[in-house]
């Protein structure tokens, strides 16, 4: 690429760093900055660094699960995650769920693992099929529910149990601003306002029960995600899953939302700091509903059974969560990842480079999804 | 006039579009695209939206926005 030969010089009409005076690389209306490779990538691990700091992620000692899909959003986030990790000495794990989804996942996998070898992050890959016992699409088609909400049902529950036996502070989450807002103002659409209460940039963790979610990239945009793997050249994978449904409302969300931030240069920043000072305020609409323990797997429920274990018990005939806890309390074990008591330091030695995967599946797809 | 060549990802499809500026904005917007939901890269270079391309130059459109 690159190829046209021309007399007006190699950036004709290109912006400069307001910074330092380089070619520019993106230009921030909301911020009024164009911004060389460098400063680019400076700017947004500042903002990724302030969403840190403000929900006190960092523990020196501490342990971050992050979530890793091989996309451009998971990929951001654990690179820029990665840094702030190091200064403050937090340990980092991040976790590959493999849905198998045929050559798509075969290529997310590569791409995700290949960054976290870059990252010299270690990288855990759980094959959702041999923990749980069958394929996420053939539990989706056995209970006649879209392949999108049992897999979104895999991914938490495996993220969660992964945490909670890890002893982790947070489980790390790909979740840019324009994913956060599109979540917002589908749950008003919905008048799920209880949801929006989980919007934040940080949510609480239930001892024994469920970890808290994390959102460094709460306040970087999807765009500004894809300038930043560029920069930094790391691998990430830019397809869409083959069971996305045609038409998201998400997506046409993001798209009407990216129309108006056009006029109105900076109201996606206000929206989103807006929301995450108005958390409280949702949660008490939400008007605390009940937290329970799942009587199968112990782990967090709305009532005396979990969502994936009633799944898995209804497919196949026994409970799935036990089973999931078991394997990842084994795999973390053998990583020495595991902080029985929440708090003290593990060992994590195994390097990213290592064969953290486990045997079987040549399969994979991002597992940090919604 | 410039002409360009876009491969647009994740929809993997290539267009090839005229354009009499030929800025990056402009290309965005044949391509019905907006600036806040993609980035232009050429020769693995991200182009702000003032960029001016050249007669032959391929570029691979990122369409940002994706479903949820």
């Amino acid at each position: 690429m690159g190829t046209g030969s021309s007399s007006t010089g190699p950036r004709a009409g290109a912006r400069r760093c307001s910074l330092c005076g380089e070619p520019a690389v993106a230009y921030l209306p909301y911020a009024r900055l164009a911004l060389c490779p460098r400063h680019f990538v400076e700017y947004i691990d500042r903002k990724v660094g302030r969403v840190l700091r403000r929900v006190g992620a960092l523990r020196r000692g501490g342990l971050i699960v992050a979530a890793v899909s091989g996309g451009k959003d998971s990929t951001a986030m654990l690179a820029s995650l990665a840094k702030h990790a190091e200064e403050a000495g937090t340990r980092l794990l991040a976790v590959y769920i493999d849905l198998g989804y045929g050559a798509y996942s075969s290529r997310s996998r590569e791409a995700a693992v290949e960054a976290c070898r870059r990252l010299n992050v270690d990288c855990l890959v759980v094959d959702a099929e041999e923990v749980i016992g069958a394929p996420v699409y053939e539990l989706a088609r056995r209970s006649r529910r879209p392949v999108c909400s049992v897999c979104g049902i895999v991914k938490r529950y495996i993220l969660n149990a992964v945490a909670v036996e890890a002893g982790a502070d947070y489980v790390a989450l790909g979740h840019n601003g324009d994913d956060v807002l599109a979540y917002a103002l589908k749950s008003f659409l919905n008048q799920d306002l209880g949801y929006v209460a989980k919007l934040g940039p940080a949510t609480s963790t239930l001892p024994g029960l469920a970890v808290g979610r994390l959102r460094p990239l709460y306040e970087v945009f999807e765009k500004e995600t894809l300038i930043y793997v560029l920069v930094s050249k790391l691998p990430f994978l830019h397809e869409e899953c083959p069971y996305r449904p045609r038409a998201p409302i998400e997506q046409g969300l993001k798209e009407a939302l990216n129309r108006l931030e056009e006029e109105h240069p900076g109201l996606k920043i206000s929206a989103l700091r807006r929301l995450a000072s108005r958390i409280k305020l949702y949660e008490s609409l939400a008007g605390g509903s009940e937290v329970g323990r799942c009587r199968h797997c112990g782990l967090i429920s709305a009532g005396d059974e979990c969502g994936f274990c009633r799944l898995t018990r209804r497919v196949l005939g026994e409970p799935a969560g036990p089973r999931v806890r078991e394997w990842a309390r084994r795999r973390l074990e053998e990583l020495g990842a595991r902080q029985p008591s929440g708090g003290g330091t593990g060992g994590l030695h195994v390097r990213g480079d290592e064969a953290l995967e486990q045997d079987g599946g040549g399969t994979g797809h991002p597992g940090g999804g919604a | 006039m410039v002409r360009v060549v876009a491969e647009v990802l994740p929809d993997r499809r290539v267009a090839e579009v005229e354009l009499e500026r030929g800025t990056v904005e402009e290309l965005l917007s044949k391509l019905g695209m907006g600036r806040e939901g993609a980035v232009v890269v050429r020769g693995g270079v991200p182009l702000v939206e003032e960029e001016v391309l050249r007669d032959g130059d391929r570029v691979v459109v990122y369409r940002a926005a994706s479903g949820g």
